[in-house]
């Protein structure tokens, strides 16, 4: 499970740490969260080994344009791209359910979010993954501020929103098989570029 | 390397690059291949089985717990009337039965004269209007002048029909307002709906979506083409405000532009929810 939020100067990335197969636990330290070469985050859950070969092929024409044109991708220019490269394989998809988040160019937090053919939106803040019913909808309370006795859209510093998302993840983690043993929280600023947190979760 | 293309000039890669090495060169165009008009067939993959209609209704439920949801736009509508087009959608895009967004853009503005609308899976309509702004694009450079709907919905029919049966899912219509009078065809605004068996057909009034069922029977009730701009506005939303209010699958926000002879305007984009709390206090239609 992987949620983003993003804000005026800065976006916040988590992902949990536990990759499964069929109540299985394959690994406790894979995270869903992938650098990429422009200092962007890619989130991808879903099937690993198209998650895999997505980030690999990404690299490389990530790579590509920055050698044609001598500048590095803009994290809008790289979600048009994605999306034209996930509707290439229309008609047999990469099972993944991705988000690519960054910076623009005016140094404001920026998420886009795909479904699994290519389709692109630019969201305030994501979730994918199997929590994605438990979680979303704490999202939108606690940032659109909707059906709340208050409501509105709510501000936070980077430091409020690190501490709201350990908490809806220890939350979370106590109703999900598949959310569990850390979370891994990634800060995106223009100044200190990414700056990583691990938090520990339950490990049963 | 646009006005290569439109003059037709096929190797504009040795144009640029003449004096680097064209042996990296030519590994990076078959790494990273350029999508244009030409080899769109060569750049969506084709699946390593025969069906993919089949195969991709079959994880669209549940297969051995892959489930494949693509995200589907819902209530879209459009009419003409004297003074132009009236354009209004909604907002809300599902992947079975899950919200997955509130506020898409069903709207695609192709060009500053051109509308295209989204209905049916929004992967689709995204990709295939953003082909065809290129390919709008290059015929008005090519020919100096504004390509007409009917060109621009013909356009995107054909390249539709290619791929017909293999699971495409789109109902979009093409909307904008032809300039010059040429050939005999109608000046004026011009409103074709293409859908994903190659269907493109020209009317005054279409809706298209989940929601159209309800969408009709508000605007067949009130349509006149004689009606004021202000009164298309209120029928348009009204429209789309009944529909989200009946349509599970409709809803959120809904979104209203004009089609007029200088070009597109947005008109608004407000909650259906606020409009039917103000519709249920307030008993006056129109019609």
């Amino acid at each position: 499970t992987t949620v983003a939020i993003a804000g005026d100067d800065y976006v916040v990335v988590a992902s949990d740490t536990r990759l499964t197969e069929n109540y299985s636990i394959q690994s406790r330290t894979h995270s869903n969260v992938y650098k990429l070469h422009n200092n962007s985050l890619l989130l991808s859950t879903g099937f690993l080994g198209d998650v895999l070969t997505l980030k690999k092929t990404l690299d490389g024409r990530i790579k590509t344009y920055e050698y044609t044109h001598n500048k590095q991708i803009s994290t809008p220019a790289l979600a048009q791209m994605i999306s034209i490269m996930m509707y290439g394989r229309r008609f047999f998809p990469y099972y993944t359910n991705t988000v690519v988040t960054g910076l623009d160019n005016e140094g404001k937090g920026c998420i886009f979010a795909f479904d699994p053919v290519g389709s692109m939106t630019q969201q305030g803040y994501a979730c994918e993954g199997s929590a994605m019913p438990l979680i979303l909808p704490i999202l939108d309370a606690n940032i659109l501020g909707k059906n709340t006795t208050k409501p509105g859209l709510v501000k936070r510093t980077k430091e409020e929103t690190i501490k709201m998302i350990k908490d809806i993840y220890m939350a979370a983690c106590e109703r999900n098989v598949e959310l569990g043993d850390g979370v891994v929280i990634h800060t995106l600023t223009k100044d200190q570029g990414i700056t990583t947190d691990i938090h520990p979760l339950r490990k049963d | 390397m646009a006005l290569a293309s439109v003059l037709g000039y096929k190797s504009n890669d040795d144009f640029s690059r003449s004096m680097k090495c064209s042996k990296t060169d030519d590994s990076i165009d078959r790494f990273d291949e350029k999508l244009n008009i030409e080899n769109i067939s060569k750049f969506i993959t084709l699946p390593p089985f025969s069906d993919p209609a089949k195969y991709l209704k079959m994880v669209n439920d549940n297969v051995d717990r892959v489930r494949i949801q693509f995200l589907k736009g819902t209530t879209t509508l459009a009419f003409k009337f004297r003074n132009g087009v009236i354009v209004a959608v909604d907002s809300r895009a599902t992947a079975g039965g899950f919200i997955a967004s509130g506020e898409v853009k069903k709207v695609i503005e192709i060009n500053p004269y051109l509308l295209g609308t989204m209905a049916g899976g929004a992967a689709d309509c995204a990709f295939w209007e953003r082909v065809l702004a290129r390919h709008c694009r290059i015929y008005e450079l090519r020919n100096k002048e504004k390509i007409s709907v009917a060109a621009a919905s013909k356009i995107l029919a054909n390249m539709i029909f290619e791929y017909r049966g293999m699971g495409l899912s789109m109902g979009t219509m093409i909307v904008g307002w032809d300039k010059r009078f040429r050939f005999c065809y109608m000046k004026g605004p011009g409103l074709y709906m293409v859908s994903d068996d190659g269907e493109r057909i020209s009317d005054n009034l279409f809706s298209v979506g989940s929601g159209s069922i309800y969408a009709y029977s508000v605007l067949d009730a009130g349509y006149k083409y004689e009606m004021s701009t202000a009164d298309a506005i209120d029928l348009g939303r009204r429209a789309i405000v009944h529909a989200a209010h009946r349509d599970a699958a409709s809803g959120n926000i809904v979104r209203i532009y004009h089609m007029k002879e200088t070009g597109w305007e947005k008109i608004e984009e407000e909650d259906t929810n606020n409009y039917m709390y103000r519709y249920r206090q307030d008993e006056t239609m129109n019609f």
